[in-house]
């Protein structure tokens, strides 16, 4: 059982939730910003939602980070775009993220189901 | 659909991003709003709360420019500028240019190599000439404030003057003055320098005790001369070396100091070591001993400790150290009355009269014969280069042309004409800062091969000395790159920075291109006249060259070996001397294949001669003035061995020596002059004594036909010969007639030597051929640099009308085929090139024919024998560049014949 302490617990919860949204979405196909804030949007059925100000930002940050990487793709008939891609690291990262948040939420589940037995 | 993109540049204004970066996010972003927005549209919001709710994605304010902080890197300068004018670093904006400048360069690789090999050759040539004029002629000598050294001229109001002085009389003037804060003195006299290794013929110079103290020089190792090595003769055998002789003869040993060295038979204690860039005071000669004059009776055999009070023996020169606030003018003042007074108290001694003149560079007489060739030369590498700047200008004019459109743009967004300009102008100079250090390259090359091509060490003839490339060099090629740079990019920045805006975004010839095509023909046909001048130079000077060369000597120098043989350093007596000599010509007149041999005491054409006073028995010389001829001192068989023809009478004999009656031979101007009409032969000169004795009735026994004496180009003078052995001298040269090529002789003549004596120095083995050779040394490497300079003149002329051809027939291949297709022939499209040819060869020519003539009489004092509008040379220089520049048209003519009338109208 992995053990998350407190101080990394919070980040993880601030930011990882985000990154991990983003990269799971372009886990098997590219996509470009638009596209990615509109899939969180409808998976969620609206609950969670990024605005561009936010999303483009933590994508820059990802890409700067090696995990994502964005190429500008032309299309017959459609304007150019920025697709985003997942890079090796990128996947990598997504599966200790990914790991982590099962871990969490385990343990909340754990938490919280206690108190309802 | 709305613009985003100036909101989102709004929210991105604080970051500073690098302008690609920026434009990246902005495009990015402005999309995502589009589809937002198309979003909104198609849900059913009106257009103004579908504007609303899109912009919100942006957020309020500073929070997209907080998130994209934290993740983009931003960049602190501009971008590199089409001519934004936001801010006003000036070092910020040249580094910039330059960067741009360089990144135009490399782009370009083609142009960038031809514009630096030009410029390099134009430089390179400009930094060797002016390395060697700088060592020859400019620098001043390295010593303490040099502007203050004055070289000391004794004159009178007959025509008489000199600059060499008794030592008597240097003691008197230095001792009497008060004008100059010290007073020196010095003269060479070759050594023979042995110190248990090879013995080594060295240049050395005896001087005044305070000549270091009074130049200021302080010796790189050791110490100078103390006052009381000075102060009594022959007491004080010291000496100081030159650096040069330090490390070549003993291998700068620091320990070298207190060592006794041998100097002709007599031990010296060496005492310090001159610093390296001290040569000595004369200009073209770097001495390796200086000993105290003192030590006179040492160093120079067969001149006493008298030598030192005599007054009539003149052979030091003397240089002063004004004193503070003294002018020349007053210390010429002071010295004439000086002089005057020291003249009557020992009447025919020393002069009535003083000049001084600038002692910046020390004595300068040796070199003086570099002085119009040196002026010539770096006149005319500085065309050379101008040639190489109107190449350049040409390439950056026809670049301005490819650019136009860039730099349409520049100004259509906004960038200020100068600002243009000094773009454009900080790419030349790139392109000279480039072009100067390559050209520095090259001069290291030219220089070192001007040494090695240098005439032997004593030949006689002044060198052009190997000058190193010291910072006084590297800061005139830096200007001249700078200047150069500035000459051959400021009309093109012009030219580039006004083009016709619609014009240049339309990318066409046009008004503009037609003015450029004037400004290109203009500078070729400069560069043709430049390169005339350059050319008629280089020709006339070759054409004097092959004059001089046609010279008749008046003898036979062909197949005579002549090797000095100096007795006088090696303590023989005259009888010792005199038998000596005779054994020497016995033995190598027997040498296999040699005809004869002879001695005599002064070598023809060597720059130097002797002559004597004579009385001619029925001749009165105009105006009393005594009859001074032309004297050289020959052992028997002189004639015969240098095939100076006799015309009458006959040569000297073994039989002509001390006991017989004293014999003279005179030569055919002597004749002419003293007996005309008559026959000389059996007549009478009287020579007057030395010492004013009975003077002294010789015979003359022959008649000779002129021969040149002292140099090819000297005229004929009356002068004599007299037999060696009735005037003992043990200084000679010895020559050897070979029956074939005299070279070959020079290893047996040496056995023989070695033979009779195996410590004698053997000097200048050459041939006389050589000799006559050498003595052109100085015009040979003028005509050739100039020929060379104008050879490059040629090229680079070539390059030019090239350049210019092949772009304005480029231009024209339109027209061309237009002509073509309306059925106009092969002759006349080349007449229609041609005729532009002819255009600028025809005003290039004129201009150039009229420098030519100007530049021809400048130099006329050069030239020997060639007028300086010699018709031959500017014929031959007109035909020579007609034939080139047709040449370099006859590329571009055939690629404007080969125009395929469809291909051409569809050009553009």
């Amino acid at each position: 059982m992995t053990s998350i302490n407190t101080q990394k617990f919070d980040r993880e919860l601030k930011k990882g939730g985000a990154e991990m949204l983003v990269l799971s979405l372009i886990e098997a196909r590219p996509r470009h910003g638009y596209e990615i804030r509109k899939l969180i949007e409808a998976r969620s059925d609206g609950v969670l939602k990024f605005n561009a100000a936010s999303l483009y930002p933590l994508l820059y940050r990802l890409e700067k980070r090696g995990w994502i990487v964005g190429t500008w793709v032309e299309k017959a008939g459609e304007r150019r775009r920025r697709f985003y891609k997942l890079t090796r690291d990128g996947k990598k990262a997504l599966a200790s993220q990914r790991t982590i948040w099962q871990s969490f939420v385990a343990a909340i589940n754990r938490v919280t189901g206690l108190e309802n037995a | 659909m709305p613009d985003w993109k100036p909101e989102i540049r709004a929210r991105l204004a604080g970051l500073r991003l690098a302008p690609a970066r920026e434009y990246a996010i902005v495009e990015e972003l402005a999309q995502d709003l589009d589809d937002c927005y198309a979003d909104w549209i198609a849900r059913g919001a009106g257009e103004t709360e579908a504007h609303r709710r899109t912009l919100a994605e942006l957020s309020e304010g500073e929070w997209l420019a907080r998130q994209l902080r934290r993740v983009e890197r931003q960049t602190m300068p501009d971008p590199i500028p089409p001519g934004g004018s936001r801010r006003n670093n000036m070092i910020m904006d040249l580094w910039q240019d330059l960067r741009y400048g360089a990144r135009m360069l490399r782009n370009n690789p083609g142009f960038t190599l031809i514009a630096l090999l030009t410029l390099a050759l134009g430089i390179g040539a400009n930094t060797a000439i002016f390395s060697v004029v700088d060592r020859v002629l400019i620098r001043a000598l390295p010593v303490d404030r040099p502007e203050q050294l004055v070289n000391l001229r004794g004159y009178d109001d007959r025509g008489g003057e000199d600059t060499s002085f008794s030592h008597q009389l240097y003691t008197d003037y230095r001792d009497q003055n008060d004008v100059f804060t010290s007073l020196l003195a010095f003269g060479e006299t070759p050594l023979n320098l042995s110190d248990g290794g090879q013995p080594e013929r060295v240049m050395g110079v005896l001087v005044s005790g305070n000549f270091f103290d009074a130049l200021g020089v302080t010796p790189a190792l050791g110490r100078t001369f103390l006052p009381d090595e000075y102060a009594t003769p022959g007491t004080h055998p010291v000496a100081v070396i030159s650096h040069g002789l330090w490390r070549r003869r003993f291998g700068a040993d620091p320990a070298l100091l207190g060592r006794t060295i041998t100097l002709n038979t007599h031990s010296f204690t060496l005492i310090g070591v001159a610093p390296a860039e001290f040569q000595g005071l004369r200009r073209g000669m770097s001495p390796d001993v200086y000993a105290p004059v003192q030590m006179i009776a040492q160093a120079w055999p067969g001149r006493g400790p008298d030598t030192l009070q005599s007054r009539g023996f003149s052979w030091m020169n003397v240089m002063g150290r004004l004193k503070p606030g003294v002018s020349r003018a007053r210390a010429e003042a002071a010295m004439s009355a000086l002089s005057t007074r020291i003249e009557k108290n020992h009447p025919g001694y020393g002069w009535p009269k003083i000049a001084l003149g600038d002692g910046r560079q020390g004595e300068t007489g040796i070199v003086s014969e570099w002085r119009t060739p040196l002026h010539l030369l770096l006149g005319m590498v500085a065309l050379v280069l101008l040639i190489a700047c109107v190449n350049i200008a040409g390439l950056l004019l026809a670049r301005a042309q490819a650019r136009g459109r860039e730099m349409a743009v520049r100004l259509a967004v906004g960038a200020s004409r100068a600002r243009l300009m000094r773009q454009m102008l900080a790419e030349s100079l790139l392109l000279g800062g480039l072009g100067g250090a390559l050209g520095l390259w090259l001069a290291v090359w030219l220089n070192s091969l001007l040494a090695r091509y240098g005439p032997p060490a004593d030949s006689g003839a002044a060198p052009l000395s190997a000058a190193s490339l010291d910072g006084r060099v590297l800061l005139f090629t830096l200007a001249l790159s700078l200047l150069t740079a500035l000459l051959f990019g400021l009309v093109p920045a012009w030219q580039a920075s006004r083009p016709d805006l619609t014009m240049g975004l339309r990318e066409s010839a046009g008004a503009a291109g037609i003015a450029r095509a004037r400004m290109r023909g203009a500078l070729v046909a400069g560069q043709l006249a430049l390169s005339l001048v350059v050319l008629v130079c280089a020709g006339l000077c070759l054409r004097s060259l092959e004059k001089l060369q046609r010279i008749d000597a008046g003898f036979q120098a062909a197949g005579v070996l002549v090797m000095g043989v100096n007795l006088s350093l090696s303590g023989y007596t005259s009888e010792q001397g005199q038998r000596f000599f005779q054994t020497l010509l016995e033995r190598t007149a027997a040498l296999p294949g040699a005809e004869s041999s002879s001695l005599g005491r002064v070598v023809p054409l060597d720059n130097n001669g002797m002559r004597l006073t004579v009385n001619i028995e029925g001749y009165t010389p105009p105006d009393n003035k005594p009859l001074n001829l032309d004297l050289n001192l020959v052992g028997p068989r002189y004639c015969e061995t240098l095939k100076l023809p006799l015309l009458a009478g006959r040569d000297f004999t073994v039989a002509d020596n001390a006991a017989a009656a004293p014999v003279v031979i005179i030569n055919q101007a002597a004749a002419r002059a003293y007996w005309p009409g008559q026959n000389p032969l059996g007549k009478y000169l009287s020579l007057a004594a030395p010492g004013g004795g009975k003077p002294k009735s010789v015979e003359i026994v022959g008649i000779t036909g002129d021969s040149r004496y002292r140099s090819l180009t000297e005229s004929h003078r009356p002068g004599m010969l007299m037999p060696v052995w009735q005037h003992y001298q043990p200084d000679l040269s010895l020559y050897i007639r070979a029956a074939g090529d005299a070279a070959p002789m020079m290893d047996a003549a040496r056995r023989v030597l070695r033979e009779l004596d195996a410590n004698l120095p053997v000097t200048r083995v050459r041939t006389l051929a050589d000799q006559r050779h050498n003595s052109l040394y100085s015009r040979r490497v003028t005509a050739l640099l100039l020929a060379s300079f104008g050879g490059l003149a040629l090229l680079l002329a070539a390059l030019g009308v090239y350049g210019v051809m092949a772009w304005t027939t480029a231009q024209r291949t339109r027209e061309i085929g237009v002509r073509m297709a309306l059925g106009a022939q092969h002759t006349h499209v080349l007449a229609l090139i041609m005729r532009q040819a002819a255009w600028l060869l025809a005003a290039g020519l004129a201009l150039g024919s009229a420098g030519a003539w100007a530049a021809g009489r400048a130099i006329k004092g050069f030239l020997y024998e060639v007028s300086a509008a010699d018709p031959l040379t500017f014929l031959v220089v007109a035909a020579l560049l007609c034939g080139v520049a047709l040449l370099a048209c006859w590329a571009p003519a055939r690629r404007a014949l080969r125009v395929d009338p469809v291909t051409a109208l569809r050009h553009e």
